[in-house]
Formats: structure tokens, C-alpha cells, sequence
């Protein structure tokens, strides 16, 4: 693969990296909560793909939806039935708490699927390919990108047009008024948690289709997921995708010139941005539009 | 049966008691002025009585029921509405997105948007500005448009002239005839006394959390408030 | 009004407690027939788990990346042996001051970062070691790092990294209970309660966090240079394994964050339970996670702290008392 590839390749791939990022920055927003357990669900969304896949004669998009279902509920759940209670000023007993979630997912996948890397099969899918001004792309990378295009953008009309999405950003700002206007603050985060795993389920499914992964890629994920919004900026689905995209093409690119290093491009690229940000990080929010 | 029948409220911040056996009513389609210094424990009952701050002990019964230890929504949803002490707009909404969201779970009733933009015009161009950017005495006016907007039954005003320009004060206050028309009952905050008076039917005063006055707004004398306002060190 | 430390008319009476326990577990560590290995595991996490606790429960920092000083200080000792054929005894020192120095300068790196965002950088930081030291050829990249047989002598190994590591506990414990009678004790702890209003009253909170950090990077490091010195190898995927955080965590939060008893206790029952459910495998871990989950909900103070809050039993006393001149005061 030619780096010209590579960056492509990087870009398509770091839309995805920017739905991550958007999962764990609407919880980190909205209800100022800290999923340590994010890449877990983005983990389980994948093998639940598979479970769908191998298990049925369901069709993919009709296992996408159900995944999709899935994460909203789980999400749902999630908050809740858990962090609801410890939702407040003080981020620790959330972070905590998940930390302790994503070790019970971890080992409970490593369980039931046993700790081999997989990834998602799709088919001839995988193999084809077109040739844009002499530079070949895939195909499946391709949908997978538009694919994440369209969900950043049904997640940008439902923040800015839906009232739904108007009550998220409401509650990010002052969920004291919130709640005097006749919402009921703990299903707003219910909602908003579903959202967010959802997002990043979606995300994990399609990734899966490109990448493989195990029981352990979780942590991987929740830090891309992490630098995705350090680089991007909390508050705004335009700096979530386009800081995917950036952390996208660092990976893939660093990896094509050492293939070996893992995550560490996208790790330092992360620290040159932390460094020339002149601004304190914390979780402090005000949801803009895109 | 009064409106709003608050009994022997006490209302506590931790281990700091706020108000201390706070007992006074609101009829239905009265205005009622709460005064009384900083600190005096105005603001908090009226969290109390929408229930953003948890009542410790008394009672408050909203239209015969009791929502003392109502959640927040629920309350508003029985059409207690409360325009905040400092506005608290959604800063990273736009005016009209604030006021969408005071529509989003109303009670069916006369304010609509188009209602509320004619109480206050100079609202209407701005109607696409972030809520962030227009100045104290727009957002005041934001504020209430989108407590208006939930067709409460009982509007709690917090402080509406902190920080204004009497000028722009006067345009807010001005607006209150057209909110009393429509049969909402309101209760006023204010540390502006002779606006209070002017404004309501009775005034209630509060020092250190105890109601030092009850009387029409009528009747009083200033003499009677700057007593009751001040208590025995005042002269 | 005089300030005075609670039990100080009776001195001993403060640190006797600690000197029970300390003879009582060496006592038991020498005659009963435990495992060796066993033992001088639980005394290293133990050490991690206080150090950490200073950072979390005293500072109120909360980090997920201190598996980076375990590895590093594994590493530094690993490579001063091999290199310059030091004694690895002495080379732990190496190991402390290769840590003190990693922690200043990821608190340059980190010192933008608050709550959970400090959180997840140093855990970003620790997997970047990881990763380096995975490529690094001078440091065996993955395969990792034999120590150098002709260091040490086999006769006496063991018994000295046992010693040396019961040495470590104790420094660990007496050092930090000392640390938190003293006036820094108190400065961590108000900056803990109430950042701004310790700031405002002149104490230096950044140059207190650092302190606190360096030195739980410093006994971790130390630490983890002990345990892969016991097992005569290291590799960056065991070394920097977020597993040792993990231990760490389920320790301080079960034991009781905050207190000097609770990393006691979380690490009587870590070992415990995991020696008890040996072979459940994989089920242990997910009963391990699910354990943090439910001690977060319901009793946030981990055991000791609960127990504390209702019988105000203190092993290791580090409250202060004010006495008052008069009641008309």
C-alpha cells in the first residue's frame, strides 16, 4: 500500500475512530460521566455481530439494526439502573464503577468466545476493489466510510432539529432548568446513554468488518475514543469527526511505516496536540452544532 | 382553597437552615411579592416549592395537593413554573431553541410562541441568536417567555431586575399585565421594594428566612417594610 | 486554642497497632509453611496499593496508568544489571529515581488534565511505554529482558527479595503514616476536601499533587522492579500490563480509599478471594469487576471505610484534634 493509500485508507477508517470518540464525548457532556466500559461495548457490539451472523439466516443490515437495538438498550440500562446514582460533581465513583463494568465484560466475552482474534466475514465484499486516479481503494472501506458519514450526520439533525436532541443539549447546559421545564433529568441521561452506545456499537460493528479483534481490543478503542475528543474538542460533532479523521491517518499511516508499533502513532499524535492546546481539560461541556 | 398554600416550611442547604417556619398562601390569580434582603432565603423557597431544593420540614400543597416532596418535574408539570434567579438560558441553544424547549412538555393553554413574541417583539429578530450572545435584559425576557411557554398555573419570578437597566426593568415589569390577563397567578421576587409594591396585591417580606411582613400591598407603609425588611437593627 | 495530635500523651499507643499487625503477618510470613512467592507478591502490591492510595485517596487524583511505573522501574532495574553489571539490590535505587523522574515528566505532560481526563492521559501514557518498549531493540523489544544470572546468588536470592520486600511494605506504610500526621498530611488531605479553598488559604496544591505523585510512582517503581527481579525476567506486555492497576484499584476502593487501613484490608481480600477461587479461571475476574462495581454503589468507602464511619476505630490515627482554650471561645 502506497502512503497515498495509507492516507485514504486512514481517512476512511477515522470516520469511524470519530463515531467512537462522539460516543464517549456525548456521555462525557451530557451527563458529565466517564464510561471506562466504552470500548467493551464497542467490543460487544462486534461479537454480537457475529453471534447474529454465524448463528441466523438474519441478512447484515437486519443485524445491524438488532445490534443497534441492543446497544440503545444496554445503554439505557446502563444509566439507569447504575450510573444514575452516581451521577454529581465528583466523576470518580462513574469512572470506577465502569472500570469495574469493562473487566466484567473483558473476561465474561473472554467466556463465552474465548480470547482468539476474529473479525466479521462479509464475503466477496471484502475483495473488491476500484482504482480512483490511480489509487486503489476498497470498496468495503469506502461504504463503511459513508457509512459513518451518515451517521454523524443523522446524529447532527437530531441534536439540532429534534426536540429530543434539543432536551441533550438543554440538559448539558443547566439540568436544574431542565427539569423545571417538565423533563425528568434521570430519563434524559437514560436516552442520552443509549444514544452514545449506539453510536459507538455502530461504529465497532463496522469496524469489525475491516479489523479484527478479541475479547481484549476494548481498551484500545475507549484511549482512540479518548484521543478522538482531546483532539477534536468536547463539545462539537465537527471536531469529533474531523479529530477521527486526523487519528485515523496518523494510525494508519504509522503503521504502514512500522507495522509493528500498534497504536503508538496515534498515542504521540495525541500528546503533540495535548501539548499545543493551551487549554485545561475537564469535563466541562456546552454542546454546539456542528 | 388557595393556589399555593406553604405550611411552616423549613428549608435546609446541608446542615444551614434556610428558612425558618415559612407559612403563607396565593390565591389564584393574584400576584404575590416575596421581598427581602440578600441571603434572606427568598430564592430557596422558591426551589423549594418547585422542588429543586428538598423541603426538611412543612408542607406546601399546590392546588390542594401536596408536592412538598414532589420531584422537580412532576411539579412543573402540575403548572408551577420558575424564571430563574440570573435567567439560566441554555447557553448553547439559540433564543428560539430555548423556547422550543419551554414548549416541549407544556400544558395546553393560550402562550404560544406566537403569543409570546407578541408580549415581547424585540424578541423576534433574535430569535436565531445563541442564547449566549444577546444581552441581560433579552435573556430576562427569554426567560420568561419560556416559563410562559409551559402555560403554568403559578409563575415564580426570582430577582427579574438583578443586574437590569431600570429602562429595561420598566419593559419587563410592563409585560406583567398581559401575564396576569391570561389568569396565571405569580409570585414575585424582588429586592426592589417600591416595584414590588407597585406590582402586587400583597407582600410578604422575608428576614433570615422568617416572614417578617404579610400584609396588602395596599395597606403597607414604608415605615411597616423597612421594619420588617431590615427587623430591629434597621433605622 | 492548642492543636495537639490525638494520642500523643500516649505515643505508642498510635503506632502500636501497626507494630502488632507488621510482627503478627512477618511472624506468620516465617513459621507457617506459605508460599514464599506468594507472600512477597502481596507485600509488593500492597505497596503499590498504599502509594496509589496517597495519589487517589489523599489527593483525590484518580489514575488508571500507574502499571507505567511498575514496568519502568522493572525495566530501569533489568537494564542497570545487564548493562553496567551493578548489584541488583542497589539498582533499585536506579529504579526510584528512573520513576521520580518518569513521573515529573508526565506531570508536565498531564498537568492540563483534570478528572478523568488526567485518567485516561497517564493510561494513554503507560500504553505508549508499552508500546516502546515493545520496539525498543536495546531493551529486547518484545521479548523482553533475562537478568543477568552472574548477579545474583542463588543461595541467598530469595530470602533477600523476600526481606527486601517486607522492607518496602513497611517504609511504604510507616513512611506514608508519617507523611500524613505531618502538616504535608494535612495540606494533601484539605486539597483533596476543597482545592480552591486549600489554595486560597496558601497552600501550594500543584506542588503537593507532584509530590504526592512522584512518590506513589516512586513505590510502585521500586516495586515492580522487586517482582520482576523475583522472577528473573521481564517483557513489556507483563510488565506494563494494566493488570497491576487493576489489582491496585480493587484494592484501595475495596479496602477503603482514603484511610491507611483500607489497602490493608483490599489486600488481605484480593489474595484471599483469588487464592480461594484458583480455579475458577475466568469467572474470578468477572466476580473481581463485578465486586469493584457493587463496593462503589453501596459502600464507597470500601470496607474499612464504613467500618470507620460507624465505630471511629483508627489503627493508624492521623486526625488532628483541637483542643479549645475555654468554652466561652
Amino acid at each position: 500500500m502506497s502512503i497515498v493509500e495509507a492516507f485514504i485508507n486512514g481517512l476512511m477508517v477515522g470516520g469511524l475512530y470519530g463515531l467512537f470518540g462522539l460516543g464517549l464525548a456525548l456521555a462525557f457532556g451530557i451527563m458529565r460521566v466517564v464510561n471506562i466500559a466504552h470500548g467493551e461495548f464497542i467490543v460487544l457490539a462486534a461479537y454480537l455481530g457475529v453471534s447474529l451472523l454465524t448463528l441466523t439466516p438474519l441478512p447484515l443490515p437486519i443485524v445491524v439494526v438488532c445490534v443497534a437495538a441492543a446497544a440503545f438498550a444496554l445503554g439505557w440500562v446502563l444509566q439507569a439502573a447504575i450510573l444514575n446514582r452516581v451521577v454529581g460533581p465528583n466523576p470518580v465513583p462513574g469512572m470506577v464503577i465502569t472500570m469495574g463494568l469493562s473487566i466484567v465484560l473483558r473476561n465474561a466475552l473472554v467466556k463465552i468466545y474465548g480470547s482468539n482474534i476474529r473479525s466479521i466475514d462479509v464475503g466477496a465484499l471484502q475483495d473488491w476493489g476500484i482504482r480512483i486516479l490511480g489509487v486503489s481503494i476498497g470498496v468495503l472501506p469506502l461504504l463503511i466510510f459513508f457509512a459513518a458519514i451518515m451517521l454523524f450526520v443523522a446524529t447532527n439533525f437530531l441534536l439540532t432539529r429534534t426536540t429530543v436532541g434539543r432536551a441533550f443539549r438543554a440538559a448539558a447546559d443547566d439540568f436544574e432548568i431542565l427539569e423545571t421545564l417538565g423533563y425528568d433529568r434521570r430519563t434524559v441521561y437514560s436516552a442520552a446513554m443509549g444514544l452514545a452506545v449506539t453510536l459507538s456499537a455502530l461504529a465497532g460493528l463496522l469496524l469489525a468488518m475491516r479489523s479484527s479483534f478479541s475479547p481484549f481490543s476494548g481498551a484500545e478503542r475507549l484511549l482512540i475514543a479518548f484521543e478522538v475528543v482531546i483532539i477534536g474538542g468536547l463539545g462539537s460533532l465537527r471536531g469529533c469527526f474531523l479529530g477521527g479523521l486526523f487519528l485515523g491517518v496518523v494510525q494508519v499511516v504509522g503503521l504502514r511505516l512500522n507495522p509493528n508499533s500498534g497504536p503508538l502513532f496515534g498515542h504521540l499524535a495525541f500528546f503533540v496536540v495535548l501539548l499545543a492546546k493551551q487549554m485545561n481539560f475537564s469535563i466541562r461541556p456546552a454542546w454546539r452544532r456542528a | 382553597m388557595s393556589l399555593l398554600a406553604l405550611e411552616n416550611v423549613d428549608v435546609f442547604y446541608g446542615d444551614l437552615q434556610a428558612t425558618f417556619g415559612v407559612t403563607l398562601h396565593v390565591e389564584a390569580g393574584e400576584t404575590v411579592a416575596i421581598i427581602g434582603a440578600n441571603g434572606a432565603g427568598k430564592s430557596t423557597l422558591l426551589r423549594a416549592i418547585i422542588g429543586l431544593t428538598p423541603t426538611g420540614r412543612g408542607s406546601i400543597r399546590f392546588a390542594g395537593e401536596d408536592i412538598t416532596h414532589q420531584r422537580c418535574n412532576l411539579v412543573a408539570r402540575r403548572g408551577v413554573a420558575l424564571v430563574p434567579e440570573g435567567r439560566r438560558l441554555f447557553h448553547s441553544l439559540t433564543v428560539e431553541e430555548n423556547l422550543l424547549m419551554g414548549m416541549a412538555r407544556a400544558r395546553p393553554g393560550p402562550w404560544t410562541l406566537s403569543a409570546v413574541y407578541q408580549l415581547f417583539p424585540a424578541m423576534r429578530e433574535l430569535r436565531h441568536a445563541p442564547a449566549s450572545d444577546i444581552s441581560g435584559g433579552q435573556q430576562q425576557m427569554v426567560a420568561i417567555a419560556r416559563a410562559l411557554l409551559t402555560n403554568p398555573r403559578l409563575l415564580l419570578c426570582d430577582e427579574l431586575s438583578l443586574g437590569l437597566a431600570p429602562k429595561v426593568i420598566n419593559e419587563i415589569y410592563s409585560c406583567f399585565a398581559g401575564i396576569r390577563d391570561s389568569g396565571i397567578s405569580v409570585v414575585l421576587v424582588e429586592q426592589d421594594t417600591v416595584r414590588a409594591r407597585n406590582s402586587s396585591s400583597r407582600i410578604y417580606c422575608l428576614l433570615k428566612g422568617r416572614v417578617t411582613l404579610a400584609r396588602t400591598a395596599a395597606d403597607v407603609t414604608l415605615e411597616e417594610i423597612k421594619q420588617a425588611y431590615f427587623g430591629d437593627r434597621g433605622s | 486554642m492548642r492543636l495537639f495530635r490525638k494520642g500523643v500523651h500516649v505515643d505508642v499507643k498510635a503506632i502500636l497497632p501497626m507494630i502488632v499487625i507488621a510482627a503478627g503477618l512477618t511472624a506468620g510470613a516465617l513459621l507457617l509453611p506459605v508460599d514464599r512467592q506468594l507472600v512477597m507478591e502481596m507485600l509488593l502490591v500492597f505497596a503499590m496499593a498504599q502509594g496509589w492510595n496517597l495519589l487517589c485517596g489523599y489527593t483525590g487524583l484518580l489514575s488508571f496508568g500507574h502499571h507505567a511505573f511498575v514496568g519502568l522501574g522493572a525495566y530501569a532495574l533489568f537494564l542497570t544489571v545487564n548493562v553496567l553489571g551493578a548489584s541488583p539490590y542497589l539498582s533499585l535505587g536506579v529504579s526510584a529515581v528512573v520513576c521520580a523522574l518518569a513521573a515529573l515528566v508526565m506531570a508536565l505532560l498531564l498537568h492540563r488534565l483534570r478528572d478523568a481526563y488526567f485518567s485516561i492521559g497517564i493510561w494513554v501514557l503507560a500504553d505508549s511505554l508499552r508500546l516502546v518498549f515493545g520496539q525498543w531493540e536495546w531493551a529486547g523489544s518484545s521479548r523482553g529482558v533475562v537478568l543477568n544470572a552472574s548477579a545474583i546468588d542463588p543461595a541467598r536470592f530469595a530470602n533477600n527479595v523476600f526481606w527486601l520486600a517486607l522492607a518496602l511494605a513497611l517504609t511504604t506504610q510507616i513512611g506514608i503514616f508519617t507523611l500524613l500526621r505531618s502538616r504535608i498530611g494535612i495540606a494533601l488531605m484539605a486539597i483533596r476536601d476543597n482545592e480552591h479553598g486549600a489554595a486560597s488559604v496558601g497552600i501550594a496544591v500543584s506542588r503537593n499533587r507532584l509530590a504526592a505523585f512522584v512518590i506513589s510512582a516512586v513505590i510502585c517503581g521500586v516495586a515492580g522492579g522487586l517482582y520482576y527481579l523475583s522472577v528473573l525476567y521481564v517483557e513489556p506486555s507483563g510488565g506494563f500490563d494494566i493488570d497491576w492497576q487493576i489489582k491496585i484499584l480493587f484494592i484501595v476502593i475495596v479496602g477503603g480509599a482514603g484511610t491507611l487501613e483500607g489497602p490493608v484490608l483490599g489486600t488481605l481480600v484480593y489474595f484471599g478471594l483469588r487464592e480461594l477461587f484458583r480455579d475458577a479461571g475466568d469467572l474470578y475476574l468477572i466476580f473481581q469487576g463485578a465486586t469493584a462495581m457493587i463496593v462503589m454503589l453501596l459502600a464507597p468507602s470500601g470496607i474499612w471505610g464504613s467500618i470507620q464511619s460507624r465505630t471511629r476505630w483508627r489503627l493508624f490515627p492521623i486526625r488532628w484534634a483541637a483542643e479549645l482554650a475555654s468554652p466561652a471561645e
